[in-house]
């Protein structure tokens, strides 16, 4: 039987190639990639943790930010610098994750205006273990892999689009309140609206 | 564009069939839409395969990907999503088992360098306005470099077409060095035992001018493969490096500086350590042209590692003994040409990688060389060589292990330019 979770996968997942399909009526007004561009957005976003021979992880959804900035280095191809962040959740565990990282766009076929992003950089996994009865907070640098997927619809001088993205954190062994997680890998789905200028 | 999809994703569906129907183990390879959409949900994970699978075979099936694009007229920039999207479409839907994100890493990043050095390598073998038997040679092993644009040069008949040659295919200067000879590797007293000696082959190819202007990724790049009969396995060392973009081209001076960011791939496999590493490396170099045949060259490289492997004594995996992590190097390189080839030329390396994945260490690898070579001809040559490799892994709960081994080479060397 499928499970609340698995049921909020598949209509993010449903709702994001939608809007994608339906997006190729945006893609006359869209103006060709050239010069510095930046983006804005917020998403939701469900996040799990799982290492070396540790129990399957339930996903905890939270919100998250996403900026970037960059240089279209052609009318296909972007370069540029993406900083992303999980917010705290108000009830369960007290984590959140970020990423810095260089990321690249491709918008391959002009009438199409879907745009694929691969990153790599820095991720850092904030959270909090209690020690002797007191709270400690603990931070672990990783490495962080993105792939993502998203559109843009110009609308004035701005364009507007859903994009949908898979961030993973590679942090190592990390502490837990009980005991050393080998081999952690951060897994966290996005799924948001971002403003992208120009 | 959509033949290059097609192309990159019908790898993945060959290599799936062909799995199902050779592998020890075809049902890790019945792959239906629950196994998909298991692998979602569950998301990546280290694997632990053998050394030379994740490092070598996975790069190298990335180049299939790749050049999925390229020799569909895509760039290089154009065709690094398809390498992408050939390893991730593989990780999630070519296999039954959970994705792995070193996989993703080394099929991409390494099938972009490996693809476009065998891209450009194929099309200097290959020659548009040859016939007859010295055409189907040629095609043949243009075919065998690069698979994908052998393949599509027969789907569109341009395997016996008389026509224009591609850009690529006269590079600003090109040379291919075969040296062959005998190889003997000491152990950590510096012995050099008959176990450890045997036959050395190395073929090395440098793809245009370094002091070139880059206009385009890779156009210059070198590249390097050693097999050898004794020690470690059959093949010891593969390493290529190409120039991404160039900041500022230099003009053509007696005294020259360059900086270039490069892309490299490695392949390390030697008694003191096991390496595979993709990186990039931001590169500084300097040419002292003393006369018109005599000039002195260094070259200064800080290195970033985007994912690296190292052996390691604890990592307690049923097949792998080696570990993960990104981490920085540098190295240097200094060549003295003479009448156009290297008469002296001497590098040192050091790695630095942090596991991510596997022993909760850090490994500190060095690899130094120098080498003499002498053409008594414009073709033919000697070369002898002493090289030296070591490791020194630094374990938070087990005891540090240093080894290194040195090496001397000599031999017969061959040149084609």
């Amino acid at each position: 039987m499928a499970s609340r979770t698995d049921i909020a996968h598949a209509l993010r997942a449903g709702l994001l190639a939608l809007v994608l399909l339906a997006a190729p009526r945006f893609a006359a007004a869209a103006p060709a990639w050239g010069g510095m561009w930046w983006s804005l957005g917020g998403a939701y976003s469900s996040t799990k943790a799982d290492c070396r021979d540790c129990e399957e992880q339930e996903y905890v959804d939270t919100g998250s930010f996403i900026g970037r900035v960059g240089y279209a280095v052609s009318p296909r191809v972007r370069l540029g610098g993406e900083y992303t962040r999980t917010f705290r959740q108000q009830t369960g565990p007290d984590a959140t994750l970020s990423t810095v990282s260089a990321v690249a766009q491709w918008n391959m076929v002009r009438a199409v205006p879907i745009i694929i992003e691969v990153g790599y950089g820095i991720s850092r996994a904030s959270y909090s273990v209690e020690e002797n009865g007191n709270v400690v907070g603990i931070h672990r640098n990783g490495i962080a892999l993105n792939l993502g997927v998203g559109s843009e619809w110009p609308i004035g001088p701005v364009a507007i689009g859903p994009y949908g993205a898979m961030y993973v954190g590679g942090l190592g062994d990390v502490q837990t309140p009980t005991t050393v997680a080998r081999d952690v890998l951060v897994l966290s789905w996005f799924a948001g609206l971002q403003v992208t200028m120009p | 564009m959509p033949l290059a999809v097609t192309e990159a994703l019908g790898a993945n569906v060959i290599l799936n069939l062909f799995d199902q129907a050779t592998h020890a183990h075809p049902e890790e390879f019945k792959v239906s839409w629950q196994s998909v959409w298991d692998n979602i949900q569950e998301g990546f994970e280290w694997d632990d395969n053998h050394f030379t699978t994740n490092n070598f075979a996975h790069p190298y099936n990335g180049n299939i990907f790749f050049n999925a694009g390229r020799s569909n007229g895509l760039s290089y920039y154009e065709s690094m999503p398809l390498a992408a999207a050939g390893s991730l479409t593989w990780e999630y839907a070519g296999e039954v088992n959970r994705p792995s994100f070193n996989d993703f890493i080394n099929t991409t990043v390494g099938g972009i360098a490996l693809g476009e050095m065998f891209h450009r390598t194929a099309a200097t073998i290959r020659d548009n306005r040859a016939t007859g038997m010295r055409r189907v040679w040629l095609e043949t092993a243009g075919f065998l470099v690069d698979p994908v644009g052998g393949f599509n040069r027969i789907f569109r008949g341009e395997v016996s077409r008389v026509y224009a040659n591609p850009q690529e295919r006269d590079p600003s200067a090109l040379s291919v060095w075969l040296r062959f000879g005998v190889r003997s590797r000491g152990d950590q007293d510096f012995r050099f035992g008959s176990e450890a000696t045997g036959s050395v082959t190395d073929l090395r190819l440098l793809y245009g001018d370094p002091w070139g202007e880059v206009k385009k990724p890779f156009d210059t790049y070198s590249f390097r493969i050693e097999a050898a009969s004794a020690d470690s396995g059959f093949l010891n060392g593969l390493r290529g490096e190409g120039a991404i973009v160039e900041l500022g081209h230099p003009d053509e001076k007696p005294v020259m500086h360059r900086y270039l960011l490069t892309q490299c791939f490695d392949f390390f496999d030697n008694a003191a350590y096991q390496y595979g590493g993709q990186s990039v490396q931001m590169r500084w170099m300097k040419r002292w042209k003393k006369t018109e045949n005599s000039s002195f060259s260094s070259m200064v490289g800080a290195q970033g590692i985007i994912l690296g492997a190292v052996n390691s004594e604890h990592v307690g995996l049923t097949q792998r003994s080696y570990d993960y992590g990104p981490g920085l190097g540098t190295d240097v390189l200094l060549v003295w040409m003479r009448h156009g080839y290297p008469l002296l030329r001497g590098e040192y390396s050091i790695a630095w990688l942090d596991t991510k994945a596997g022993d909760n260490a850090s490994h500190w690898l060095h690899r130094g060389d120098l080498e003499a070579t002498y053409l008594f001809t414009d073709n033919l040559g000697a070369s002898a060589a002493a090289g030296y490799f070591r490791r020194d892994s630094y374990y938070d709960d087990a005891p540090d292990v240093h080894q290194w081994s040195p090496e001397w080479r000599a031999g017969l060397t061959l040149r084609t330019h």
